[in-house]
């Protein structure tokens, strides 16, 4: 939808360099985020997928500079409109916030106050940033709570969160962060929590936004099927990790990490019947405070090699702008290779994905037909 | 709603009944006599007098009797008069009472206005310099007894310093209200300390609570400011148990005038009520008591419905 044949080449608007946040916590470091580095050029869409727990909105929330906490270790660089913003002093970072970029959290029950009114919450910053007076500002938020299809948006800003039902509020969570116009927007799974029918109504008002305001977007999940057709660009994390990035098309047509392939096959198909086993990822992800040597998802991986376990995959250029951390990549002779013996040894990671696979191979064509 | 009223009502009412039967039991049991108070020791050799005033104030009926009786006046709006001064008890409380219901009205607001920025503010210094100082500060306002605290500010603003006198009231009638607020400063703040020091820790317990919420977190990523996200946003939720304990504590510190008024010598209910427990004058007692008793019950019923207008949450229920 939002894809783009030839993107433009302009000035990145965020460029994020070898970024770590690592927590001490009891049993030692944990690292949430490990060396990521990525682009953005302005008004595209970025998504980052992952399961739970591998640093997805650590990620998103050092990059905004929004983690609190005195256990935290944050190194790399964030550029942002030429700023640096890790080493920005506060009192520019909160004209950045809210004005330049702004955030969709995951649980609208949660990231509104229950005890200030939506007409309050919706216009506060506004008020701050720009400068408006009252009568103007509650105007503005009447006028994005109709943008954001909130029906009878004049007795709505009078209403508190609880009064409205889940889609309404990730609505008014969404005005609340298109209120100043921001360059960028970051969407931490902003439909996790929302049925099935509204996380597709709010992820195209999240989509049409984005277009009639040339914003750029992070759109965070865990789910793939989310992010396809939606995005320009696709970060697979794991564990921490960028373990495969391209363009949207290049991440569904020429998958070559195991991983993504892994998450690819786990999509639920809603045109499968509803009995149809979900093919889950074996194994769970790692816990990120020891840090095996080798690729941090062999464990898991049905193509796994002694390499593998010995020897951390760099970041490369496998095609044009396709980048995977993999020794043994998805459609590569060595990877056939690689499925043959572990298929012969019987390792259990690979026979889980064998079994599976008559659904799978209909999920995979499924997916790729449709984005 | 309008349920919740009359249970309120009727609870209010049996709770005064209580309150009153008690302390006219209590008095029963001190030794001494009103009679000899009113007489003097000359009393105790005119036994003949003290049995004539003793019939005359039908003092001589069964206790019950006259529990009975007392409650059958106070419900047609007599309280009664003092035995000793034969002053009605209803002037006494109105002539006392703006003394002490300033007083505690006045510690109320110091012990609100202080606690709401410590404990924000050790809140959102969790940990910090900042929070151990101020936690100090509570821990020792909450050890320190307030007629100790009562003396140390008379040592130091009024020895040392001059600032305001040690003892007496001027009526804002009277004098104004900055001459008023001279008198009344030291004994509110003395009478303040104490509960000023557990708000604090109350607002500073819920606050760091809501600050770990998600709301205080996209408020920041709106790019408020933090005195404006601790003050506007987290603050309210935070103050709920806050609210309760104010409402309990205006209602105790009516009572916990007391002592505060002897040190300073000041015309208010409490030192009514202690001269009136010295001299065994019941009906006084009665009356005081039943009074500040009314007036707790009040306030925490108030307090409760703040509570609506505080979280919009319940107030739908
Ligand atoms: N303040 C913190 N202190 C210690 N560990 C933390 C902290 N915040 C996050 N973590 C850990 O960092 C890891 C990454 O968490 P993160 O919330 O980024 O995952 P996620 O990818 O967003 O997952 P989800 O899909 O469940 O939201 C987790 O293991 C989490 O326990
Ligand atoms: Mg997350």
């Amino acid at each position: 939808m939002t894809e783009t044949t030839t993107p433009p080449r302009s000035e990145p608007l965020l460029t994020v360099d070898n970024l770590s946040t690592h927590f001490t916590i009891g049993a030692g470091r944990l690292r949430a985020v490990d060396g990521v580095s990525f682009s953005l050029q302005p008004g595209q869409t970025m998504g980052i997928v992952g399961e739970s727990g591998c640093g997805k909105t650590v990620l998103s929330r050092t990059i905004m500079r929004l983690n609190l906490g005195n256990n935290i270790h944050t190194s790399g660089h964030v550029n942002f409109l030429g700023k640096d913003l890790l080493n920005l002093p506060m009192s520019e970072m909160t004209d950045i916030w809210g004005q330049e970029v702004a955030m969709v959290f995951q649980d609208p029950m949660t990231s509104l106050n229950p005890v200030v009114k939506i007409g309050r919450q919706v216009h506060e910053h506004v008020r701050k940033h720009l400068g408006a007076s009252k009568t103007e500002a509650t105007e503005l938020a009447i006028e994005l709570l109709k943008s954001v299809r909130i029906p009878e948006a004049e007795t709505a800003i009078d209403a508190y969160p609880h009064e409205l039902s889940g889609g309404m509020r990730q609505r008014v969570s969404i005005a609340i962060a298109l209120a100043c116009s921001p360059k960028l927007l970051f969407a931490d799974e902003p439909t996790t929590a929302l049925d099935v029918t509204v996380q597709h109504q709010i992820l195209n008002l999240l989509g049409m936004q984005q277009q009639e305001r040339s914003m750029a977007m992070v759109l965070v999940t865990h789910d793939l099927g989310v992010v396809a057709g939606r995005t320009d660009e696709i970060l697979v994390m794991y564990a921490g990790k960028i373990v495969e990035q391209a363009k949207t098309a290049g991440i569904f047509h020429r998958t070559s990490h195991p991983y993504t392939e892994a998450l690819l096959r786990s999509i639920p198909k809603t045109d499968q019947p509803s009995h149809t086993r979900l093919a889950a990822i074996a194994g769970r992800p790692p816990t990120l405070i020891t840090t095996p040597k080798g690729c941090s998802f062999s464990p898991r991986c049905p193509y796994a090699q002694q390499r593998c376990f010995e020897e951390e995959p760099p970041l490369t250029e496998s095609d044009q702008g396709h980048l995977t951390a993999c020794w043994y990549q998805v459609g590569t002779a060595e990877n056939r290779e690689a499925w043959e013996t572990n298929l012969a040894s019987g390792r259990l990671a690979t026979l889980a994905v064998a079994e599976g696979q008559i659904v799978d191979e209909t999920a995979v064509k499924l997916t790729s037909g449709d984005s | 709603m309008g349920k919740i009223l009359i249970v309120r009502l009727a609870r209010l009412i049996a709770t005064l009944f209580a309150v009153s039967l008690l302390t006219f039991l209590l008095v029963e049991q001190l030794p001494g006599d009103p009679v000899i108070a009113l007489l003097g020791p000359e009393g105790l050799y005119d036994w003949d007098t003290v049995e004539r005033i003793r019939e005359e104030l039908k003092l001589n009926d069964p206790t019950l009797v006259r529990y009975g009786r007392w409650v059958g006046d106070v419900l047609q709006g007599d309280l009664g008069k003092s035995y000793i001064t034969d002053q009605p008890v209803a002037d006494a409380i109105r002539d006392r009472v703006p003394v002490t219901l300033e007083l505690a009205l006045l510690a109320t607001v110091i012990a609100a206005v202080c606690a709401v920025p410590i404990g924000a503010f050790s809140a959102y210094r969790e940990g910090g310099r900042l929070d151990r100082l101020l936690s100090g500060f509570t821990t020792a306002a909450l050890s320190i007894p307030g007629f100790v605290a009562a003396i140390f500010f008379i040592w130091l603003f009024t020895l040392k310093f001059n600032w305001f006198p040690s003892t007496g009231w001027n009526r804002i009638t009277d004098k104004g209200l900055w001459a008023n607020l001279k008198t009344a400063i030291l004994p509110a703040s003395a009478l303040a300390l104490a509960p000023l020091a557990v708000n604090a820790r109350l607002i500073r317990a819920d606050m760091i609570g809501t600050l770990k919420e998600d709301y205080v977190l996209s408020a920041r990523a709106k790019g408020l400011k933090s005195r404006y996200i601790l003050m506007r946003h987290a603050l309210r939720p935070s103050a709920l148990t806050a609210v309760t304990v104010f409402g309990l504590q205006l209602g105790g510190l009516i009572g916990g005038t007391v002592v505060i008024e002897t040190i300073f010598a000041l015309p208010g209910l409490g030192t009514r009520l202690i001269s009136a427990i010295y001299q065994r004058d019941v009906l006084m007692i009665q009356g005081i008591t039943l009074f500040v008793a009314t007036v707790y019950v009040v306030v925490n019923t108030a307090v409760d419905l703040l509570y609506l207008a505080l979280d919009p949450r319940i107030r739908r229920q």
